[in-house]
């Protein structure tokens, strides 16, 4: 019985992990507090299709989307490790010293956005998936999905641009 | 006017989301690639799983109802057999009633005290003539030759050895 690993070899897989493990990390970050084991399972379940998907990236969003769902249930349930989870939840981004935007506010300004902002933005800025396959992924269209990217845009610009309150003392 | 500044702004804030990387993922790259090739090559079949899952069931379900099955009165059918009669001996060996006293003989004990007391009265008074005549015996039948087989006349025997064991025999002088 001949697997998706024999189909594509394991240059294709290792190459697949090296390019979206990240992005898929980030984009099942959205919902749990384990998304390495998420996306692990994610590479393992494609290397048990029998047949390539047809969309490989997208499907791998699909499947981490859905494993990362499951897994903020499993840990709903187990409410005390959450809560331990959250509390020292790690940035989800690289600081950069070329990045306009610091890597923690940028965490910040996005976790505070509604999970389908998120969803949009993440999946299209890192995960590189057009707005009808978001559609697909959320189960909406895509003219769905591309306004809810520019909601949670406009809403980060909003909070970037608020002035905190020690620049508004100065200016005031 | 407005909406492109605000265009320029969204692009503006998409273009510093994109410059940050996302935090490099902490996935043991060697272990996954070990686990992927193990998984790869420990595939269930569903064929030989799945023939012996339903065979289990197929054999509880036969035990079920071998064992709740309601029991079934015994069906009672009687039968008619013609029994032949046999065939009627021919009319001249059709042996005729014999006499009583014949029949008392025969049977060698007499039926009724009567039957014996006249049986003893007629010998007294004629002696052993008075007793009813023997029955013959049949003759002996004949026993089954080649030539009665075959309708030809008899031959007479030529077996030598049947000769020679009559001259062999000597009978002696006569006295």
């Amino acid at each position: 019985m001949a697997g998706v690993i024999e189909v594509m070899g394991p240059e294709l897989l290792g190459r697949l992990v090296d390019e979206h493990a990240a992005a898929l990390v980030l984009y099942a970050r959205q919902w749990c507090a384990t998304p390495e084991d998420v996306v692990q399972e994610a590479f393992l379940k494609l290397v048990l299709q029998r047949q390539l998907p047809t969309h490989l990236v997208p499907w791998l969003y699909r499947v981490v989307r859905n494993g990362a769902v499951s897994a903020a249930r499993a840990a709903r349930r187990r409410r005390h490790h959450e809560t331990a989870a959250a509390a020292r939840a790690p940035a989800w981004f690289a600081s950069a010293d070329t990045a306009r935007l610091d890597a923690e506010t940028a965490t910040v300004g996005l976790q505070a956005l509604p999970i389908e902002q998120r969803e949009a933005i993440v999946a299209h800025l890192w995960g590189g998936l057009t707005f009808e396959q978001i559609g697909e992924l959320t189960g909406s269209s895509s003219s769905t999905a591309h306004r809810w990217y520019l909601a949670g845009l406009s809403a980060l610009r909003e909070r970037l641009e608020a002035p905190c309150p020690k620049k508004s003392t100065a200016k005031n | 006017m407005p909406e492109e500044i605000h265009g320029q702004e969204l692009a503006a804030v998409e273009a510093a989301l994109a410059a940050l990387a996302p935090l490099p993922a902490r996935i043991d790259r060697d272990h996954l690639m070990y686990r992927a090739g193990q998984s790869s090559a420990r595939q269930p079949g569903f064929v030989w799983p799945g023939l012996s899952a339903g065979l289990a069931a197929l054999s509880v379900a036969l035990g079920a109802a071998l064992v709740l099955r309601p029991l079934q009165p015994p069906v009672e059918r009687i039968v008619y057999v013609q029994l032949q009669p046999p065939p009627a001996p021919p009319a001249s060996q059709q042996p005729t009633p014999p006499d009583t006293d014949t029949a008392a003989e025969e049977s060698g004990s007499l039926a009724a005290p009567s039957e014996r007391l006249a049986l003893q009265k007629q010998v007294l008074r004629w002696g052993l003539d008075g007793l009813p005549n023997a029955p013959s015996a049949a003759p002996p039948e004949q026993p089954l030759t080649l030539d009665g087989l075959l309708g030809t006349p008899p031959k007479p025997p030529d077996r030598p050895s049947f000769f020679r064991l009559e001259t062999w025999i000597n009978p002696g002088d006569q006295l």
